[in-house]
């Protein structure tokens, strides 16, 4: 029988494999009915006919204008939004790290989780 | 977008998180190249699509390892401080020493890293005592063998060298803007003495992290083509799906063979680029 999460200590490992399920499947989801709105009915919003060329993310736009566009399910919308809460997942998992780590009072790790969140908010936003 | 771009994507993407999550590599090794010279894609396009690669192949793999008890966490998040710094660093640094000689330098660094992973036996060497930081933060583990229905004990060593090795990996992902697990792993393996399958899971579910800040910058430029990065991340998600199945399955020395071949495709690459072949 395979066990479940690590074997000193099942409860981190679950719950952090359910963070990463959580964003991973979200995201799934949201790619995959971008791509199929993009390969059934084209992008959606004018961008030109080279598609490769694509000139700038919706995103620029700000993030309520895009949400209200994936809403609308418009393709591009879908999959700018699904590859943001890929990106984001790593984050969410630092997240619950440090919150789970402080749940163990093991502050050391909780120090460390707080930083690298720290370093990686300092990226998003830079 | 035609479905047999989308298709041919998928193929690539899923043959990138498939080997990535085996070896605790990102898989952007595959995609950038194929992006670029099989699909005609811009390089930003192709580095952005890289890093949804890194993130994929580390979140999809990371589920399965976490559950399975693959993945040293304690190790993974005290490392991380190391390699997020050391992208930092990589990252100010890229300005002013880039170049072919640092391909070179890099080529050289990863031939040896895979020889030291190629020679270690670890069937004989893991250690059942570690040092005084690995017990400080409680980073010693186990995990259930598979093949052979053991379970395998171990006690992270010179957790000191590991952590300034990881410096040095993450200073290098920033400078290259690659994904360090070809350096990760064998500071897991060679220098702190982590079984293999360990230091793979390990390498796998730290990456994401870093990979994630790079990737928020490429975002907000403009460098992550969704038509392109989108088929990617479908692609990888399932071939790291695939791969994190059958990693407790196989042999250590099957993985490590695997692993030391990709990093001499690396190497091999890497110093043809420096010196300009």
């Amino acid at each position: 029988m395979m066990p479940e999460g690590n074997l000193r200590d099942p409860e981190l490992g679950r719950r952090l494999s359910q963070v990463l399920t959580v964003g991973v499947w979200a995201a799934v989801g949201l790619l995959s009915l971008g791509i199929l709105l993009l390969l059934v009915r084209g992008p959606g919003v004018a961008r030109g006919t080279d598609l490769l060329a694509y000139p700038q993310p919706l995103f620029r736009e700000g993030p309520i204008a895009v949400l209200r566009r994936a809403a609308r399910l418009e393709a591009l919308a879908l999959v700018e939004v699904g590859l943001l809460v890929l990106i984001a997942t790593p984050a969410a998992r630092v997240l619950a790290s440090g919150f789970l780590f402080f749940k163990r009072r093991e502050w050391i790790l909780v120090g460390i989780s707080a930083v690298v969140l720290m370093a990686i908010t300092l990226a998003w936003w830079g | 977008m035609t479905l047999g771009f989308f298709l041919a994507l998928l193929a690539v993407a899923a043959s990138a998180g498939f080997v990535g999550s085996l070896v605790g590599l990102g898989g952007g090794i595959v995609v950038i190249p194929a992006l670029t010279l099989l699909f005609g894609v811009d390089m930003h396009y192709a580095a952005g699509a890289g890093l949804v690669t890194v993130i994929a192949t580390s979140s999809g793999g990371a589920i399965r390892y976490l559950r399975q008890g693959l993945c040293n966490i304690r190790v993974g998040v005290f490392l991380e401080l190391a390699t997020t710094f050391g992208a930092l660093g990589g990252a100010l640094l890229a300005g002013v020493l880039t170049g072919p000689s640092l391909q070179l330098i890099f080529g050289v660094v990863v031939l040896g890293a895979s020889v030291m992973v190629l020679r270690r036996q670890e069937e004989h060497g893991i250690s059942l005592e570690g040092d005084r930081l690995s017990c400080l933060l409680r980073l010693e583990d186990e995990y259930l063998d598979h093949r052979h229905a053991t379970l395998i004990e171990y006690h992270p060593q010179r957790t000191v060298l590991g952590f300034l090795l990881m410096i040095v990996a993450g200073v290098l992902s920033g400078l290259l803007g690659i994904g360090s697990g070809v350096f990760k792993v064998p500071a897991m393996d060679t220098a702190m003495g982590l079984p293999i399958k360990v230091s793979a899971a390990t390498s796998n579910f730290m990456m994401g992290v870093t990979a994630s800040s790079g990737a928020a910058v490429y975002f907000a430029r403009g460098d992550i083509n969704p038509v392109i990065a989108g088929p990617v991340a479908i692609g990888v998600l399932l071939g790291a799906r695939l791969g994190s199945r059958l990693l407790p399955r196989l042999p250590a020395v099957a993985v490590r063979r695997l692993f030391v071949a990709v990093l001499v495709i690396v190497a091999v690459r890497m110093m043809l680029e420096g010196l300009g072949v």
